[in-house]
């Protein structure tokens, strides 16, 4: 089975601020490029469905940074057969339909039977252009799949995860465009010859600018983006039953933080015994202790 | 009366002088064939470099072969095996001496005429009563001591042996013995033989010379059939302990890399060991070498809490495996040997923390944890089969640097309103404080980093921290077997470190000290290095650093594994505890070398556990003496004994401090 798999590289999205000690100031970069999480279920999935077909080739895209090579990297050291990167030095300025009528002029000639996205990138949670690109492509789309299945006639069956544990059943024909949710089953950490393989694989690199005609005005314009206000973690008051050199010291890590409800401590008889009690009374316990 | 030597007389026909030559010959040529089969064996083994510092070498040889410094660890098996050892070296001679003389016709050799062999014999004869004294003591250990160590041990064989030691020295008592009715004046004074001699007086001069001509081919004999079965039981160690000793691992704390010829990971398409042959031929030398003494499985942590880890079954089983499977003619039998999975279970490797107990008591030097690394190795880098909770460690790393996943951009919060100084803000520095990911993000850990700083700047040290360049230092990928990860992380620190031309270096973790100074020049990266406690005590002695309150307390120091056992660092915490005014020391019974790991090390800190954990067996022997405080050198230490101690609910009664902490509170 023929697949692709769309990628995006994002910055680290987790960590606002920290203290840089060299300039005494707050620090408000990521200063670290991970692949976006669903796209990494998305490239697992691809290669199980593979596996699952005895056969293929995986094929990841990205279109980004040139940093975006090291995503790209990480794809073909999980199993991924092939990488394209289409070089966009500008890609974070790029609305999401642009991007989608790139990646679409770049698919359009390609032969496939799968086309997966990951359902959103976490960096902007546009989750769109999965959407446009199928649209573009004329392709079936199912958004938040969980899990890929052939049935007996030659049809993709796939499942969404609903709310409380519901899971719906959508069937359609080849070819066709799925964004991943979170999958069922994970990929296999890396091993050395793959990283090797992974490291000597040729890249085929695509200037944007080769893809055209795509739209040059952007269908969404970002008025303003607003950082939140880079600002040092609360400091509490320390407490005052606390001996002197154990306050200063409380002052300066930040201190521990106080969630209401308090915390329980001791050994692991008293800890359950703790957490039993507290669920007995909010009444949350059906049986009888 | 003059008897003939029993090599001159003739036997049924046969004249003892080719009785000799067929005994020697038959004994030669099979034992021969053995040997050739255990050196076709350890042919099949990797390349391992042990030829350096032959200095070093020899000393070790005298000094722990010879001397056998290890032994007395273990008072009532080492002495009598001190003894029974130096009475093999002592006796090589005489049995040269008695076959030589079986084939020169009764000459004995020419220089044992005179002095040197009444002076030689009558010491031998002594070391036979003592080797004779010292079998029965093995014995009685054996039989009724019966040490939980020796569980597993091959015991028959062990019976067969003493019995056969006891009776080469019987046989050649009394042939010692019977000599003296002939000759009567033996060169020297040979205590053994007039013992034997005067209890054969009470036979008759017929049946006395009956016992020399039947001792002398007995023991012959004996001595041919002991020389064959060496090689084929676990007292091969009789031939390869004194070159084990010899090869012994010189460097401290350090994993062997990958391959020794290819230091540089991403040239390889394999790593790690699955197959018997993956091993190195001195890894195969261990297991030849192996008595079954279990000091190693006695003295183990995960063992002692009941893990499936013994590293003497380890060594036991892959040995029996390469005999099992060794031919005189075809070798690649073992070429598909798999022991991963199939000899040693993976239940059992992944319970090593790395601690290096087993490594300190073996009396012949077997390395263990560089096997179990290369098992791992294995599961993580070639068949990516390791405990799940590791991944998410693995990746953390890679991506962010740390283990705890917090990432650069927060890893000197914990410097905030201490001016504290940083490589790129700073030229001309005198050491750099290493942090360590403990310290950077562990809350508890975070405090004596603290405390560090507050010394270095109470002592007017000029130094610096690499504020958020810091990654890593990679031990726990390198020690759970990701080889690949730890060269990833260790060649950044070291580009890092030579792009703010560091030379000196100052950590508070044993892991990051270990690993930077002992392994990081297998990369290319050659520092300075100091532990904290040492950089301390450095301060204390210079008087830089004064310490003004007094702290009257009873202190219990916990010795971590990657300060003590692997870097020899013992006296110099305990030195400085003891320059605290007020303060007094109480020890562990396991405190040293001897030691007890607090359980977090060969990434066991970041794994499940289950079962009784070796941090509560550990802090159960720490409050032995009943301390008011524990002391450690270690974060990692640290929070495995204040978890040991709130799992008490003692949290308050002792306190667990770091010894950094506890200075920084006295200047």
């Amino acid at each position: 089975m023929k697949i692709i798999v769309c990628v995006k590289q994002i910055a680290q999205i987790y960590i606002q601020s920290g203290y840089d000690p060299t300039t005494n100031a707050m620090v408000g970069d990521g200063l670290v490029y991970i692949l976006n999480p669903y796209d990494e279920f998305a490239v697992g999935e691809a290669i199980r469905q593979r596996e699952k077909a005895g056969g293929g080739a995986v094929t990841v895209i990205t279109l980004g940074h040139s940093r975006a090579e090291d995503a790209l990297r990480w794809c073909l050291a999980l199993g991924s057969d092939e990488a394209i990167h289409v070089l966009t030095p500008g890609a974070e300025s790029l609305d999401s339909w642009t991007t989608a009528s790139i990646l679409a002029n770049l698919i359009k000639p390609m032969e496939y039977d799968l086309l997966l996205f990951g359902k959103k990138a976490m960096d902007d949670e546009m989750g769109q252009v999965g959407t446009f690109v199928a649209e573009l492509l004329n392709l079936p789309l199912v958004t938040a799949v969980i899990d890929i299945d052939l049935t007996s006639a030659g049809k993709f069956r796939v499942q969404r995860a609903l709310e409380r544990g519901d899971r719906e059943e959508v069937t359609c024909p080849l070819p066709a465009a799925f964004t991943m949710e979170k999958t069922l089953t994970r990929t296999k950490y890396p091993t050395l010859p793959a990283r090797k393989a992974a490291r000597e694989m040729p890249i085929r690199q695509i200037d944007t600018h080769s893809l055209g005609p795509f739209p040059t005005l952007p269908k969404m314009v970002t008025l303003r983006l607003a950082q939140p206000k880079v600002k040092p973690k609360k400091i509490l008051a320390p407490d005052s039953a606390m001996s002197d050199a154990d306050r200063m010291k409380f002052i300066m890590t930040g201190g521990m933080g106080n969630k209401k409800g308090g915390t329980v401590g001791g050994n692991a008889e008293k800890i359950v015994s703790s957490i039993i009690d507290f669920l007995k009374e909010k009444m949350l316990l059906k049986a009888q202790f | 009366m003059q008897w003939n030597h029993p090599a001159n007389e003739t036997y049924f026909g046969f004249h003892g002088y080719s009785l000799m030559w067929l005994i020697l010959i038959i004994g030669l040529s099979f034992f021969g064939l053995t040997m050739f089969k255990r050196y076709r064996l350890i042919r099949l083994g990797k390349p391992d470099p042990r030829f350096s510092d032959l200095g070093r070498r020899v000393m070790a040889l005298l000094m722990d072969g010879i001397l056998q410094r290890r032994q007395p660890r273990y008072l009532l098996a080492g002495i009598p095996h001190i003894l029974i050892f130096w009475g093999f070296l002592i006796f090589g001679l005489h049995s040269i001496d008695l076959i030589v003389g079986g084939l020169r016709h009764g000459d004995t050799l020419p220089f044992m005429d005179g002095f040197f062999g009444a002076a030689y014999n009558s010491l031998k004869d002594i070391f036979q009563l003592v080797v004779l004294a010292a079998c029965i003591v093995a014995v009685y250990q054996r039989a009724v001591v019966r040490p939980k160590r020796y569980q597993d041990s091959h015991h028959f064989e062990a019976y067969l042996v003493l019995g056969l030691i006891a009776f080469l020295m019987l046989s050649d008592i009394f042939y010692g013995g019977s000599k003296l009715f002939s000759e009567n004046t033996g060169p020297g004074f040979l205590i053994a033989a007039q013992v034997s001699k005067s209890i054969l007086s009470a036979t008759s001069p017929e049946s006395a010379k009956i016992i020399n001509q039947l001792s002398y081919w007995l023991h012959i004999l004996c001595f041919f059939f002991f020389l064959n079965l060496l090689p084929m039981s676990k007292h091969f160690h009789i031939i390869t302990a004194l070159p084990n000793v010899f090869f012994k691992n010189l460097l401290p704390g350090t994993i062997k890399p990958p391959q020794w010829n290819t230091q540089d990971i991403e040239q390889l398409d394999e790593a790690g060991a699955e197959t018997f042959n993956d091993f190195t031929w001195k890894h195969i030398l261990d297991f030849y070498s192996c008595t079954e003494c279990g000091r190693c499985t006695d003295n183990c942590p995960a063992n002692a809490v009941g893990k499936p880890l013994s590293p003497k079954k380890i060594t036991m089983e892959i040995r029996d495996f390469g005999y099992k499977h060794s031919s005189l003619f075809k070798t690649n039998a073992l070429t598909n040997g798999i022991i991963l999975g199939e000899v040693v279970q993976d239940e059992a490797f992944w319970s090593c923390t790395t601690c290096g107990a087993c490594e300190q008591e073996c009396p012949v030097f077997i390395e263990h944890i560089d096997k179990i690394v290369e098992l791992r190795r294995r599961r993580v880098l070639m068949d990516s089969a390791f405990p799940p909770e590791i991944e998410q460690i693995y990746r953390n790393m890679e991506i962010y640097g740390d283990a705890w996943g917090t990432g650069p951009a927060l890893r000197a919060d914990w410097t905030r309103g201490l001016s504290v100084k940083t490589a790129q803000s700073t030229g001309n520095i005198d050491v750099l404080y290493w942090v360590g990911c403990a310290g950077s993000f562990d809350s508890r850990s975070q405090q004596v980093a603290v405390s560090f700083i507050k010394i270095l700047q109470k002592a007017g040290v000029n130094y610096a921290t690499l504020g958020l360049e810091e990654h890593c230092c990679g031990d726990y990928a390198r020690r759970t077997g990701n080889e690949y990860l730890f060269q990833v992380l260790a060649k950044k620190n070291i580009e890092i470190l030579h792009k703010y031309d560091i030379s000196k270096i100052v950590v508070a973790c044993p892991h990051g000290y270990n690993t930077i100074k002992n392994e990081y020049p297998q990369l290319g990266g050659h520092f300075e290095v100091v532990h904290a406690t040492e950089f301390i005590l450095g301060l204390i002695n210079g008087g830089r650093l004064p310490l003004f309150k007094e702290l009257k307390k009873i202190i219990a120091y916990h010795d971590p594994c990657y300060l003590g056992r692997h870097n020899g660092i013992y006296e110099i915490p305990r030195k400085i505890i003891s320059s605290i005014p007020g303060a007094s020391i109480v020890e562990a019974e396991r405190h040293k070398d001897k030691s007890f790991c607090c359980g977090a090390g060969g990434g066991h800190f970041w794994m499940k556990s289950s079962g009784t954990r070796i941090n509560d067996a550990r802090t159960a022997q720490l409050l032995e003496k009943s301390p008011e405080m524990l002391t450690t050198g270690c974060p990692y230490c640290l929070i495995m004994l204040d978890d040991g101690i709130e799992s008490r609910e003692m949290k308050g009664q002792v306190l667990v401090k770091d010894i950094i902490e506890v200075i920084a509170d006295l200047i």
